[in-house]
């Protein structure tokens, strides 16, 4: 096997026995390539000029000094492009009137972070050194933090039956989501090589979308889509923070045709905090009534999430997902869920692992818990006296959606056996008795996992090669060792004859990328619907050799969840600790058990520091507090808890594989269930209306007013 | 101002001349082309820049390159140098899937090779808090803390054999 690949894409099979994944080899040696590993001689850097207003006129932007800055090439603001706006969103819910939002700012500064120019240098330094001399000229104007703005950018609303129907128990909760960092490793970074010869360009940036950036580049830049060749290499991480093009990204593109050159950029961890897509951020109310017998009678909710200064590509899917998933797996007839997101002089805030689903399972299963409190019901089996039947699967929600596949009841089941639940409830009762803080809590929640289209090319060489493309490529999930498993297991042939092609948009068919939890299912599915065309038509004589491309569209498959969470509170400090975790998961037919464990521990670990720690936190005037890793906590190797597995497989009939997602489960049950784990603890301090993150502080002062009281 | 600095890299000595301000992991990066190095943040608080000097866990971000004058340093690159067999922590971290986009794992893999020298015993609780300097957004971190613990049982059971 030879060492070198011939594009840094294609991936052959393992270089080093005994490697887990295909991938390992170069990442272990360091030899993975990430965007600033590009190597572009001759590359002018790129430095943007920032916004540090919330809001203000923009009346001047003097650039006379940077531009005659020792080094500096260029220095371009909006008058330099003339009018180039964000693309157009995903249209999922209605957005009326004119969003467009500028890629540099003209006349108006809407967020901190807010890019206003673009320096052009020899050296990082030099632009650095430049970007500090411009001068913005600009008067304040008020600033709307979040949830401040009345108007609605889009909404949403689900209705059906009777919500207010008479019942003997109700359940409120507010509960808030704060704005977090999706926090990849790796910050953005972009380069573009534009070739004067054939106007032409390559871009190379770590997207999960690459055909969707190559679209919106060749848009901004009014080429056709042949002219642009985007190449997405090794990503380190991306959680739905490189899902959507960022203004920084067209602009990159830009430059380098203005300056008939390439470009690259280099974003900060302090730029990614400041100006990158946040992800959450919404307020929540609930009620869930009950009648006498602990049977669900309605549930109504009030969704409020932020959206920010301006509409990302997929700016309203957190909203639709929240409020069209929020029934669960709970058979509710009787719904009134209305939504709405606003804007805001903040940063754009766009999906991040869970979209929208975190906050629906957050909102359903507290009220849950705190409903089983109120009548008295234990929550476990209030749960089950409202589940969806597995018999009646498929199941069409209150709120339109189609659950395809399901066994509520036994993932229930399975977790609390493993948990060991009546005698895990005895020793809470007796550690209570003894003065501990002690708290068990669930989610049960359901995840619907991508839907619509994925491509494969599939190409078998005389001597038996096989090479695979797909339109979905990988920040970490091991994709090609994944694909290369299902064409193997389809085409008859070894793994090591495989070689994976992802993340160039000149060599790979168009696809729709690696985001909502969807490669191995609708991917995958493409890459079996191939290998099976491709061997009917060797198996009836046709001669090597052979290629072909296939379209597989999926409707959304639905995994689902059941986090169990014992957690302790320290009396005297407050401070949280999560002593035991389990965990049932239905990710329907699981290819790698392995990698499927390694998304669902990945997830796990976001959402406990969603949970405990995680929160970006601005002042009155807009201005990020939490701007640096000094401030913003994330999890670190002693904040992970030991988490035990339990695994139920119910097939999705919605593509050629039965699988389902698995990526973003951890996100979605395990902040509810440490939630109510805390809830559950500091039940006989009034039902306090905890809210995320539940830091020792926040549980501090809980047992500090009850004390005083 | 720049100012002339000698120093050895994975075993090799090398001679540059460099501004003053030149951070040891631009060194790394940009002047020799070692790009296995990463930063991750502004603060010196993620971990993939993560390199040895003198045998010593060392942040290349928070380190003036002037200040590695005429010492050892060794990166990710120089444990398995010009293709060859795996050093057996690579082997392990691929084996309990101890990586998933690989940004992170350099600084990991070298941390791991400075405390087989350090006072940390070789179990997840030890480890772990070992670990603090090295964030991990992907993995949710059980992959990595199983693959050092072994490897700092099989490195020093063989520390009075093989050099490592």
């Amino acid at each position: 096997m030879s060492a070198v690949p011939a594009t840094p894409h294609l991936l052959p099979a393992n270089t080093s026995p005994g490697a887990l994944r295909r991938e390992d080899d170069a990442l272990l040696r360091g030899a993975g390539r990430y965007v600033q590993d590009v190597h572009l001689p001759g590359a002018l850097q790129l430095m943007f000029v920032r916004s540090e207003q919330a809001h203000a006129t923009l009346l001047r932007v003097d650039c006379a000094a940077a531009r005659a800055a020792s080094g500096v090439v260029a220095v371009f603001t909006a008058a330099d492009f003339g009018p180039v706006f964000m693309p157009a969103i995903n249209p999922l819910l209605d957005v009326p009137g004119d969003v467009r939002f500028p890629l540099l700012a003209s006349g108006e500064l809407c967020y901190v972070g807010q890019p206003v120019a673009l320096v052009l240098a020899h050296s990082r330094s030099a632009a650095q050194v430049a970007a500090a001399l411009v001068v913005l000229d600009t008067t304040p104007l008020p600033v709307a933090l979040d949830f401040a703005e009345t108007a609605a950018t889009t909404r949403v609303s689900f209705q059906c039956g009777t919500p207010a129907a008479p019942a003997a128990h109700r359940a409120r909760v507010q509960l808030r989501s704060p704005r977090v960092a999706a926090m990849a490793m790796e910050p953005r970074a972009c380069c573009a090589s534009w070739d004067a010869a054939n106007a032409a360009l390559t871009v190379w940036l770590g997207t999960q979308t690459p055909a969707r950036a190559q679209a919106d580049i060749a848009h901004a830049l009014n080429l056709t889509i042949e002219k642009v060749r985007v190449i997405s290499p090794d990503v380190g991480g991306a959680f739905g923070f490189k899902a959507s093009v960022y203004p920084e990204e067209l602009l990159v593109a830009l430059a380098a045709r203005l300056v008939q050159g390439s470009v690259r950029w280099q974003s900060s961890r302090s730029d990614d905090f400041v100006s990158g897509m946040h992800g959450r951020g919404s307020r929540m109310q609930g009620e869930l009534a009950l009648d006498e017998a602990g049977h669900f009678v309605s549930l109504q909710a009030r969704l409020h999430f932020t959206h920010g200064a301006w509409l990302p590509y997929s700016a309203v899917v957190p909203l639709r997902n929240a409020a069209r998933i929020l029934p669960g797996p709970y058979a509710l007839r009787n719904l009134d869920i209305p939504g709405h997101a606003s804007r805001s002089n903040l940063a754009p805030v766009n999906i991040y692992r869970g979209a929208g689903r975190p906050e629906a399972a957050l909102l359903m299963e507290t009220l849950v818990e705190q409903a089983a409190r109120q009548s008295g019901i234990d929550a476990v089996e209030l749960r089950r006296r409202n589940l969806v039947p597995a018999a009646s699967m498929p199941w069409r929600s209150g709120t339109g959606e189609t659950l395809d596949s399901g066994d509520y009841a036994q993932l229930l089941d399975r977790a609390c056996a493993r948990f060991g639940y009546a005698t895990e409830r005895a020793r809470q009762a007796q550690r209570e008795a003894a003065g501990e803080l002690v708290g068990i809590g669930l989610a049960l929640y359901v995840e619907p996992c991508g839907q619509g289209f994925e491509v494969a090319r599939v190409s078998m060489q005389p001597d038996g090669q096989v090479s695979l493309a797909s339109g979905a490529p990988a920040q970490g999930q091991g994709h090609a060792t994944t694909f290369a498993q299902i064409a193997a297991r389809e085409l008859g042939c070894a793994e090591s004859a495989v070689a994976v092609l992802l993340g160039d948009t000149a060599l790979c068919p168009p696809g729709v990328g690696a985001l909502a939890s969807r490669s191995t299912a609708i991917g995958g599915s493409a890459i079996v619907q191939a290998c099976r065309e491709l061997r009917s038509r060797v198996q009836a004589g046709e001669a090597l050799p052979v290629t072909v491309e296939a379209r597989f569209t999926a409707a959304e498959a639905w995994a689902a969840g059941c986090v169990i969470v014992r957690l302790r509170i320290d009396a005297q400090t407050g401070a949280p600790h999560i002593e035991r975790v389990v965990w049932a998961d239905d990710a329907g037919h699981i290819i790698n058990p392995t990698l499927a464990k390694g998304q669902l521990l990945g997830g796990a670990a976001q959402g406990l520091g969603q949970a405990l720690m995680e929160a970006l936190v601005h002042d009155d005037t807009g201005q990020l507090l939490t701007g640096s890793l000094m401030d913003y906590a994330v999890p670190r190797a002693h904040d992970m808890p030991a988490i035990e597995f339990e695994s139920i497989v119910t097939l999705s009939p919605n593509n050629l594989l039965g699988a389902k997602g698995v990526g973003e489960a951890g996100c979605i049950g395990v902040p509810a269930a440490i939630m109510n784990a805390a809830r559950d603890a500091l039940r006989h301090y009034g039902e306090p209306e905890l809210q995320l993150p539940l830091t020792a502080e926040q549980l501090w002062r809980v047992l500090r007013m009850k004390s005083q009281a | 101002m720049t100012v002339s600095l000698q120093l050895q890299v994975n075993e090799r000595d090398v001679q540059l001349s460099v501004p003053a301000e030149t951070l040891l992991v631009d060194l790394l990066r940009d002047q020799l082309g070692l790009t296995g190095t990463h930063t991750g943040c502004d603060t010196a608080q993620c971990g993939p820049c993560t390199v040895l000097v003198g045998g010593r866990a060392v942040k290349s971000c928070n380190r003036l390159a002037l200040q590695c004058a005429g010492q050892a340093v060794r990166t990710i690159e120089g444990l398995a140098p010009d293709g060859g067999r795996w050093h057996i922590l690579q082997e392990l971290f691929s084996r309990h899937h101890a990586l998933q986009c690989g940004y992170c794992t350099p600084g990991f893999v070298m941390r791991a090779l400075a405390m087989v020298d350090e006072d940390v015993a070789a179990e997840p609780a030890a480890v772990r808090r070992s670990l603090s300097g090295n964030l991990c957004r992907c993995t949710g971190y059980e992959g990595i803390v199983n693959a050092v613990c072994e490897g700092l049982r099989i490195l020093r059971g063989a520390a009075a054999q093989a050099p490592k």
